[in-house]
């Protein structure tokens, strides 16, 4: 499944993910999340909050 | 919610007099009004200012951080630094009015309206969601105009009416944009269109002591706001109302803010540092007095 | 060593185009600055790491966080460095650029600056609603004011949560609908491409008023958002770093090639040292994030 990078318009393959999750454009580095899986897409993933931790 | 604390301080001796200590970040009229009854009353009285306080957290009891009074009185505006100081104190044993887990729920406006739902007490239907989009549809889902709040805060500051989803949009960003993470914590709640007033029931141990109205042309009648307090009877229906919302959430000295509704009172929220100057001015109830008295008896029982 | 640094945080789908663009043109560039890389202040001190500071001759702004983008921009001038920016926009905020296109006598909405809440609740009383707030800063998106209750807390927010710079802003009559809107995209003078929902064609006054825009403001590259009003056409707002990835082209260059055309020109007097093609700018070693260097297109 291949997926565009919605900052940078980079394309690749995206595979084994589940909505959701959190991958690295292998492009311009920038954090994304799976936003669907059939067709696969990727979002700008949220910004970490300061009260986000273990 | 309150008892015979086990290992509280021995009840004190009667050739003594009562120390009470008065937490406050600084001295508001109702303050000093408090002060003065409790010196009226040949109380050893003192303001303890939250900014010069250090507890000791290892210590075993109070003396260690000065605060080895026979009872405690919190008046503090900032109220996440008494919910430390009364969690301490209920450590070392020292009787407070109200306890960390009063202030520290009333703290927070959604643990306030989730404890008042869960004892059935009638408040306007309110929705928590920690996203913008998932704000907007909670704003949808009360109706428009929907009521915005802070979980945190008070004097009426940052409550917002909205009239549509547009409008919920760029309130909701600006409180995610420029806001602390409590910002994001979005508390969506129906619109009430109540009288050009609400209800502020004071409330003292197991009495409602006096009630004020407060007017204003504003939607929002916070005193702070500048309405104008106008007196209240205290109907068995305000009476009966304030107290049960106290007891939901564990408060034995507030101000309850009622709001009159098609179907009746229902209940906004508690707040147990409820300040009293409007009402002050309505009524002849000594406020200050009386809740000097019942840190008198707090202190005799030991109660927290 | 690169010969145009693109100055931004991350190189999005418009910087990889002007990279491109740039290529095309026989141009090396590169990513700029070094992210975690301290910047000299002047041409005296040596960079703090010991390492020579990579100086390309050119730095083309494409910054989104305004604030970094002029911090940049300033150390660049220091080392005789120029950069191709929006100028007043690029340097300034949304107060500069206003006060600018007023001396210049173009038109604009009817504007206030605010200070303070209450300032603000003034301004929207005395203009009436709806009306738009505009932050100082570019980067803040304007935000629409279409009632007195949106009015009301959007003003004590940004002054309860964002202290002085928050309450600070300015206050603009109206709001126009996005059919009446349209963004001019300005590269050396020259309206180059544009972006708009609106169904009619866009008038040579319109483009004439963005170019103007642009020059008021000593701008090489700026986006002009122009609101069509029934008094005329109106500069509601400018972007110094637009996107411009959905952009129709007026001329027969695309915006990132007007960009790098723009380069060149500014380049001839000094001939670009040209890179083999297997080549990396020794300076974007300095990135730690190593995709960046996917990202270096050389000629
Ligand atoms: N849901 C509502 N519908 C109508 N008016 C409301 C509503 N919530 C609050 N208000 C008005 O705003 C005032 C302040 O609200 P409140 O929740 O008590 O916030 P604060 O803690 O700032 O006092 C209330 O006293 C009431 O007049
Ligand atoms: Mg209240
Ligand atoms: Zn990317």
């Amino acid at each position: 499944m291949n997926v565009t990078c919605p900052e940078c318009g980079a394309e690749w393959e995206l595979s084994g993910v589940e909505q959701g999750e959190i991958v690295t454009c292998p492009d311009c580095g920038v954090d994304l999340e799976v936003l669907t899986t059939n067709p696969a897409t990727v979002g700008l993933a949220p910004e970490e909050g300061e009260d986000w931790g273990e | 919610m309150t008892g015979m604390k086990p290992n509280g301080p021995t009840p004190r001796q009667s050739s003594r007099p009562v120390c009470l200590g008065v937490l406050v970040s600084y001295l508001r009229p109702e303050e000093k009004a408090i002060l003065a009854a409790a010196r009226d009353r040949g109380i050893d009285v003192a303001p303890v200012f939250d900014r010069d306080v250090v507890l000791d957290l290892a210590a075993s009891d109070a003396p260690t951080s000065n605060l080895d009074f026979d009872v405690l009185l919190d008046r503090c505006v900032a109220h996440s630094r008494s919910g430390y100081v009364l969690r301490a104190l209920q450590r070392w044993g020292i009787p407070t009015l109200n306890s960390a887990d009063a202030v520290r729920l009333c703290d927070d406006k959604a643990e306030n309206s989730l404890a008042l739902e869960s004892a059935g007490i009638p408040t306007p239907r309110t929705l928590v969601a920690f996203d913008v989009e998932s704000a907007i549809r909670a704003c949808e889902a009360v109706g428009y105009p929907a009521v915005l709040k802070p979980v945190t805060g008070s004097w009426g500051r940052l409550l917002a009416r909205v009239n549509g989803p547009e409008q919920a949009r760029s309130i909701l960003e600006q409180k995610k944009e420029l806001g602390s993470f409590h910002h994001a914590i979005f508390y969506v709640q129906e619109y009430i269109a109540k009288p050009d007033r609400d209800i502020r029931a004071y409330v003292i141990g197991d009495r409602v002591l006096a009630a004020s109205y407060r007017t204003a042309k504003h939607w929002v009648t916070n005193a702070a706001r500048g309405a104008e307090s106008a007196p209240c009877p205290v109907t068995p229906d305000i009476e009966a109302l304030a107290l049960r919302a106290c007891a939901a959430v564990g408060a034995r000295l507030a101000g309850v803010d009622l709001i009159e509704t098609q179907d009746g009172l229902a209940v906004i929220e508690v707040n147990t540092g409820g300040e009293f100057k409007g009402l002050m001015s309505t009524t002849d109830v000594d406020i200050a007095g009386a809740i000097v008295d019942e840190a008198l008896d707090t202190a005799r029982l030991g109660v927290t | 060593m690169a010969t145009v640094g693109v100055l931004c945080a991350r190189g999005r789908v418009e910087e990889k185009a002007l990279m491109a663009a740039l290529a095309e043109a026989g141009i090396v560039s590169a990513l700029f600055p070094p992210t975690d890389e301290p910047l000299p202040v002047g041409p005296l001190f040596p960079m703090a790491s010991g390492r020579s500071f990579p100086v390309p001759q050119i730095v083309v702004d494409r910054h989104p966080d305004r604030q970094i983008a002029r911090a940049v921009l300033a150390t660049c001038r220091a080392l005789d460095v120029p950069g191709l920016c929006a100028g007043i926009a690029a340097a300034g905020d949304r107060l500069d650029v206003a006060s600018a296109l007023a001396a210049k006598g173009l038109p604009r909405p009817e504007t206030a600056l605010c200070t303070s809440e209450n300032a603000g609740l003034a301004a929207v009383a005395a203009m009436g609603l709806p009306a738009t707030v505009l932050p100082l800063d570019l980067k803040s998106q304007p935000i629409d004011l279409p009632d007195i209750d949106t009015a009301e807390a959007v003003l004590e927010h940004r002054s309860v949560l964002g202290g002085s710079e928050g309450s600070l802003g300015l206050v603009q009559a109206g709001t126009p609908p996005p059919e009446n809107v349209v963004t001019i995209f300005v590269i050396d003078g020259v309206a180059t491409a544009l972006e708009t929902s609106m169904a009619m064609g866009v008038s040579v006054e319109v483009l004439r008023l963005a170019e103007q825009t642009a020059r008021a403001l000593f701008a090489d590259v700026i986006a002009v958002v122009i609101a069509l009003t029934p008094s005329g056409p109106i500069v509601w707002d400018v972007r110094p770093v637009p996107e411009f990835r959905h952009a129709q082209a007026l001329t027969e260059l695309s915006v990132p090639q007007a960009i790098a055309q723009a380069v060149q020109h500014r380049l001839e007097p000094v001939s670009a040292p040209r890179l083999p093609s297997d080549s990396t700018p020794d300076w974007t070693n300095l990135v730690t994030q190593g995709t960046r260097r996917d990202l270096v297109i050389s000629a």
